[in-house]
């Protein structure tokens, strides 16, 4: 019997219609482990979420090289599973661009992450690591919030043609900002992990800045996948349009496969 | 399975502040709570959060409703501090009329504006009332000290408090909190969405403790239920989560 996105979630079936890509997530300190990484799994298996990008919280807290490979690690032990995005600071301009290069030879890493810390994404801290980005065209996802897109979307126009995932898009109820961001740089993209499921939202980010540059990302472990993954099955949107926000949108950002999974 | 669902944590009416895109009319509500298949809410009016007399979003809450039996009230504190008993009576008949089943006792989405003290010699009139008539309260979490919450329910034992929009990351001082009182009920809506939820809560406190929330208008049940749609625990859990819990709480007041 086919189910429709919606009846899916209705019913807690996982989706096996197409591979549910997870492009904002992350991985931690109490899940790296056996039992933590089956744990995930399980859970992925339940929703249908076929392959999901982490980061790690080390990262986050400028141990890049110690964090990144604990990414690295994650992939190598399920690289049907996993991707790594490569998370760096422009705090931290002198080794920055090294560590991207390095995480990039490896092969294991798919995108570049970077977190809000108080300075702006065009700022010349971050000059070398948007070089590198260009250089290698990865793409970038960023930590945004509410009011504020510290510039993500200025930084953006300077890397034409390369993905960049505004991490978080309507947080605050801001949509319009984000909106308005994407409106006027054509490589942002809406990343819709977000804590809260304001109505309508998604909708009116779908209907202004079209389908194919929404995508969906959980940023599990900080809350629950199980509940972002509802926000766009629920949401008023056919389901070819839900599937390019769970799926194929990502495909074509991170360069994945339909072949690659195995549901 | 199909479960029904019983939303706790839902506004009807206009408000102040509110955005274009988000539903206020009771029509519009209702037409979400179709889209989601929830059969009933327990509702308060959107205006209480601007503040607003409490007593007359009680009055309009009512009309709006206009016997609905899908919409259950649950009137705002209406304190009279120029009445002896603190406008106790005059708000429990108005209650009893309208069958009205619980009662918020800080503002949804205004808890930063705490404008008065849920101690008992502020509040002790109502809230022994509420223990007496089995009358859950309804407490607005996010933003509210956790002390507050501790000294709620310790001052005021017997009181059914179900709390709202805790945050995914309150688990430090929910854990506690849920241990240390044993009529503590948490809602979903909006926001306990901790990872490995609702399975890592029925673990430690049982099922019957969680109850279905959205937080309509403003957000969107769709999450909420496949946040325990895809969970890892019995049908029989899930159909506490989803509205046993709600309907038993409800079902035992005596106003």
């Amino acid at each position: 019997m086919s189910y429709t996105l919606k009846e899916m979630g209705q019913r807690g079936v996982p989706i096996t219609t197409f591979p549910v890509i997870d492009a904002h997530a992350h991985f931690d300190f109490n899940e790296n482990n056996e039992a933590g990484i089956a744990d995930r799994l399980r859970r992925m298996d339940r929703t249908g979420i076929a392959w999901t990008i982490v980061s790690t919280g080390l990262s986050l807290g400028a141990e890049f090289k110690r964090g990144n490979d604990r990414a690295a690690a994650l992939v190598e032990l399920h690289p049907d599973r996993f991707g790594a995005y490569c998370h760096v600071s422009g705090n931290y301009p002198d080794i920055a661009p090294a560590e991207i290069e390095r995480c990039f030879a490896s092969g294991l890493f798919k995108g570049l992450k970077l977190y809000q810390t108080d300075v702006d994404f065009d700022d010349p801290r971050f000059d070398g690591i948007w070089e590198v980005v260009r250089k290698l065209r990865i793409p970038v996802l960023a930590h945004t919030w509410g009011d504020n897109l510290t510039n993500f979307d200025k930084a953006a126009r300077t890397c034409p043609g390369i993905p960049f995932l505004a991490g978080h898009a309507g947080s605050a109820f801001a949509y319009r900002k984000y909106i308005d961001a994407a409106l006027r740089t054509p490589n942002l993209y809406l990343d819709l992990s977000y804590s809260r499921e304001h109505t309508n939202m998604i909708e009116t980010m779908v209907t202004a800045v079209g389908a194919n540059r929404v995508v969906w990302g959980s940023d599990v472990a900080t809350f629950s996948m199980e509940h972002q993954i509802g926000k766009v099955l629920f949401a008023d949107l056919t389901d070819d349009v839900k599937k390019q926000i769970l799926y194929s949108n990502s495909a074509e950002i991170f360069n994945l496969k339909f072949a690659d999974f195995t549901n | 399975m199909s479960f029904k669902i019983f939303d706790s944590f839902c506004g009807i009416g206009r408000w102040a502040k509110r955005d274009i895109i988000t539903p206020s009319t009771v029509d519009e509500v209702v037409a979400q709570l179709d889209r989601f298949g929830i059969s009933r809410a327990l509702v308060y009016s959107n205006r209480i959060r601007q503040l607003s007399q409490a007593d007359e979003c009680n009055q309009t809450l009512v009309e709006m409703i206009n016997n609905n039996e899908r919409l259950i009230p649950a009137f705002s504190l209406a304190l009279n501090p120029y009445e002896a008993d603190n406008g106790v009576d005059s708000c429990f008949g108005l209650m009893r009329d309208a069958k009205a089943r619980a009662l918020w006792i800080n503002s949804p989405f205004a808890s930063k504006k705490l404008t008065h003290s849920l101690r008992r010699w502020q509040l002790g009139e109502w809230l022994d009332r509420c223990s007496k008539a089995k009358l859950p309260v309804l407490l607005y979490a996010e933003g509210l000290p956790p002390d507050n919450i501790d000294t709620l329910c310790r001052e005021f034992p017997d009181l059914k408090v179900i709390l709202t929009s805790v945050m995914y990351s309150g688990d430090s001082f929910l854990y506690p909190l849920l241990r240390a009182h044993p009529n503590l009920y948490v809602s979903l809506g909006h926001m306990y969405i901790p990872a490995g939820n609702p399975e890592l809560f029925v673990r430690h406190h049982g099922y019957k403790r969680l109850i279905f929330g959205s937080g309509l208008p403003d957000f969107s049940p769709g999450g909420m239920i496949t946040h325990v749609m895809y969970a890892d625990i019995s049908d029989t859990a899930k159909s506490a989560i989803f509205s046993d819990n709600l309907a038993t709480l409800l079902n035992e007041v005596e106003l």
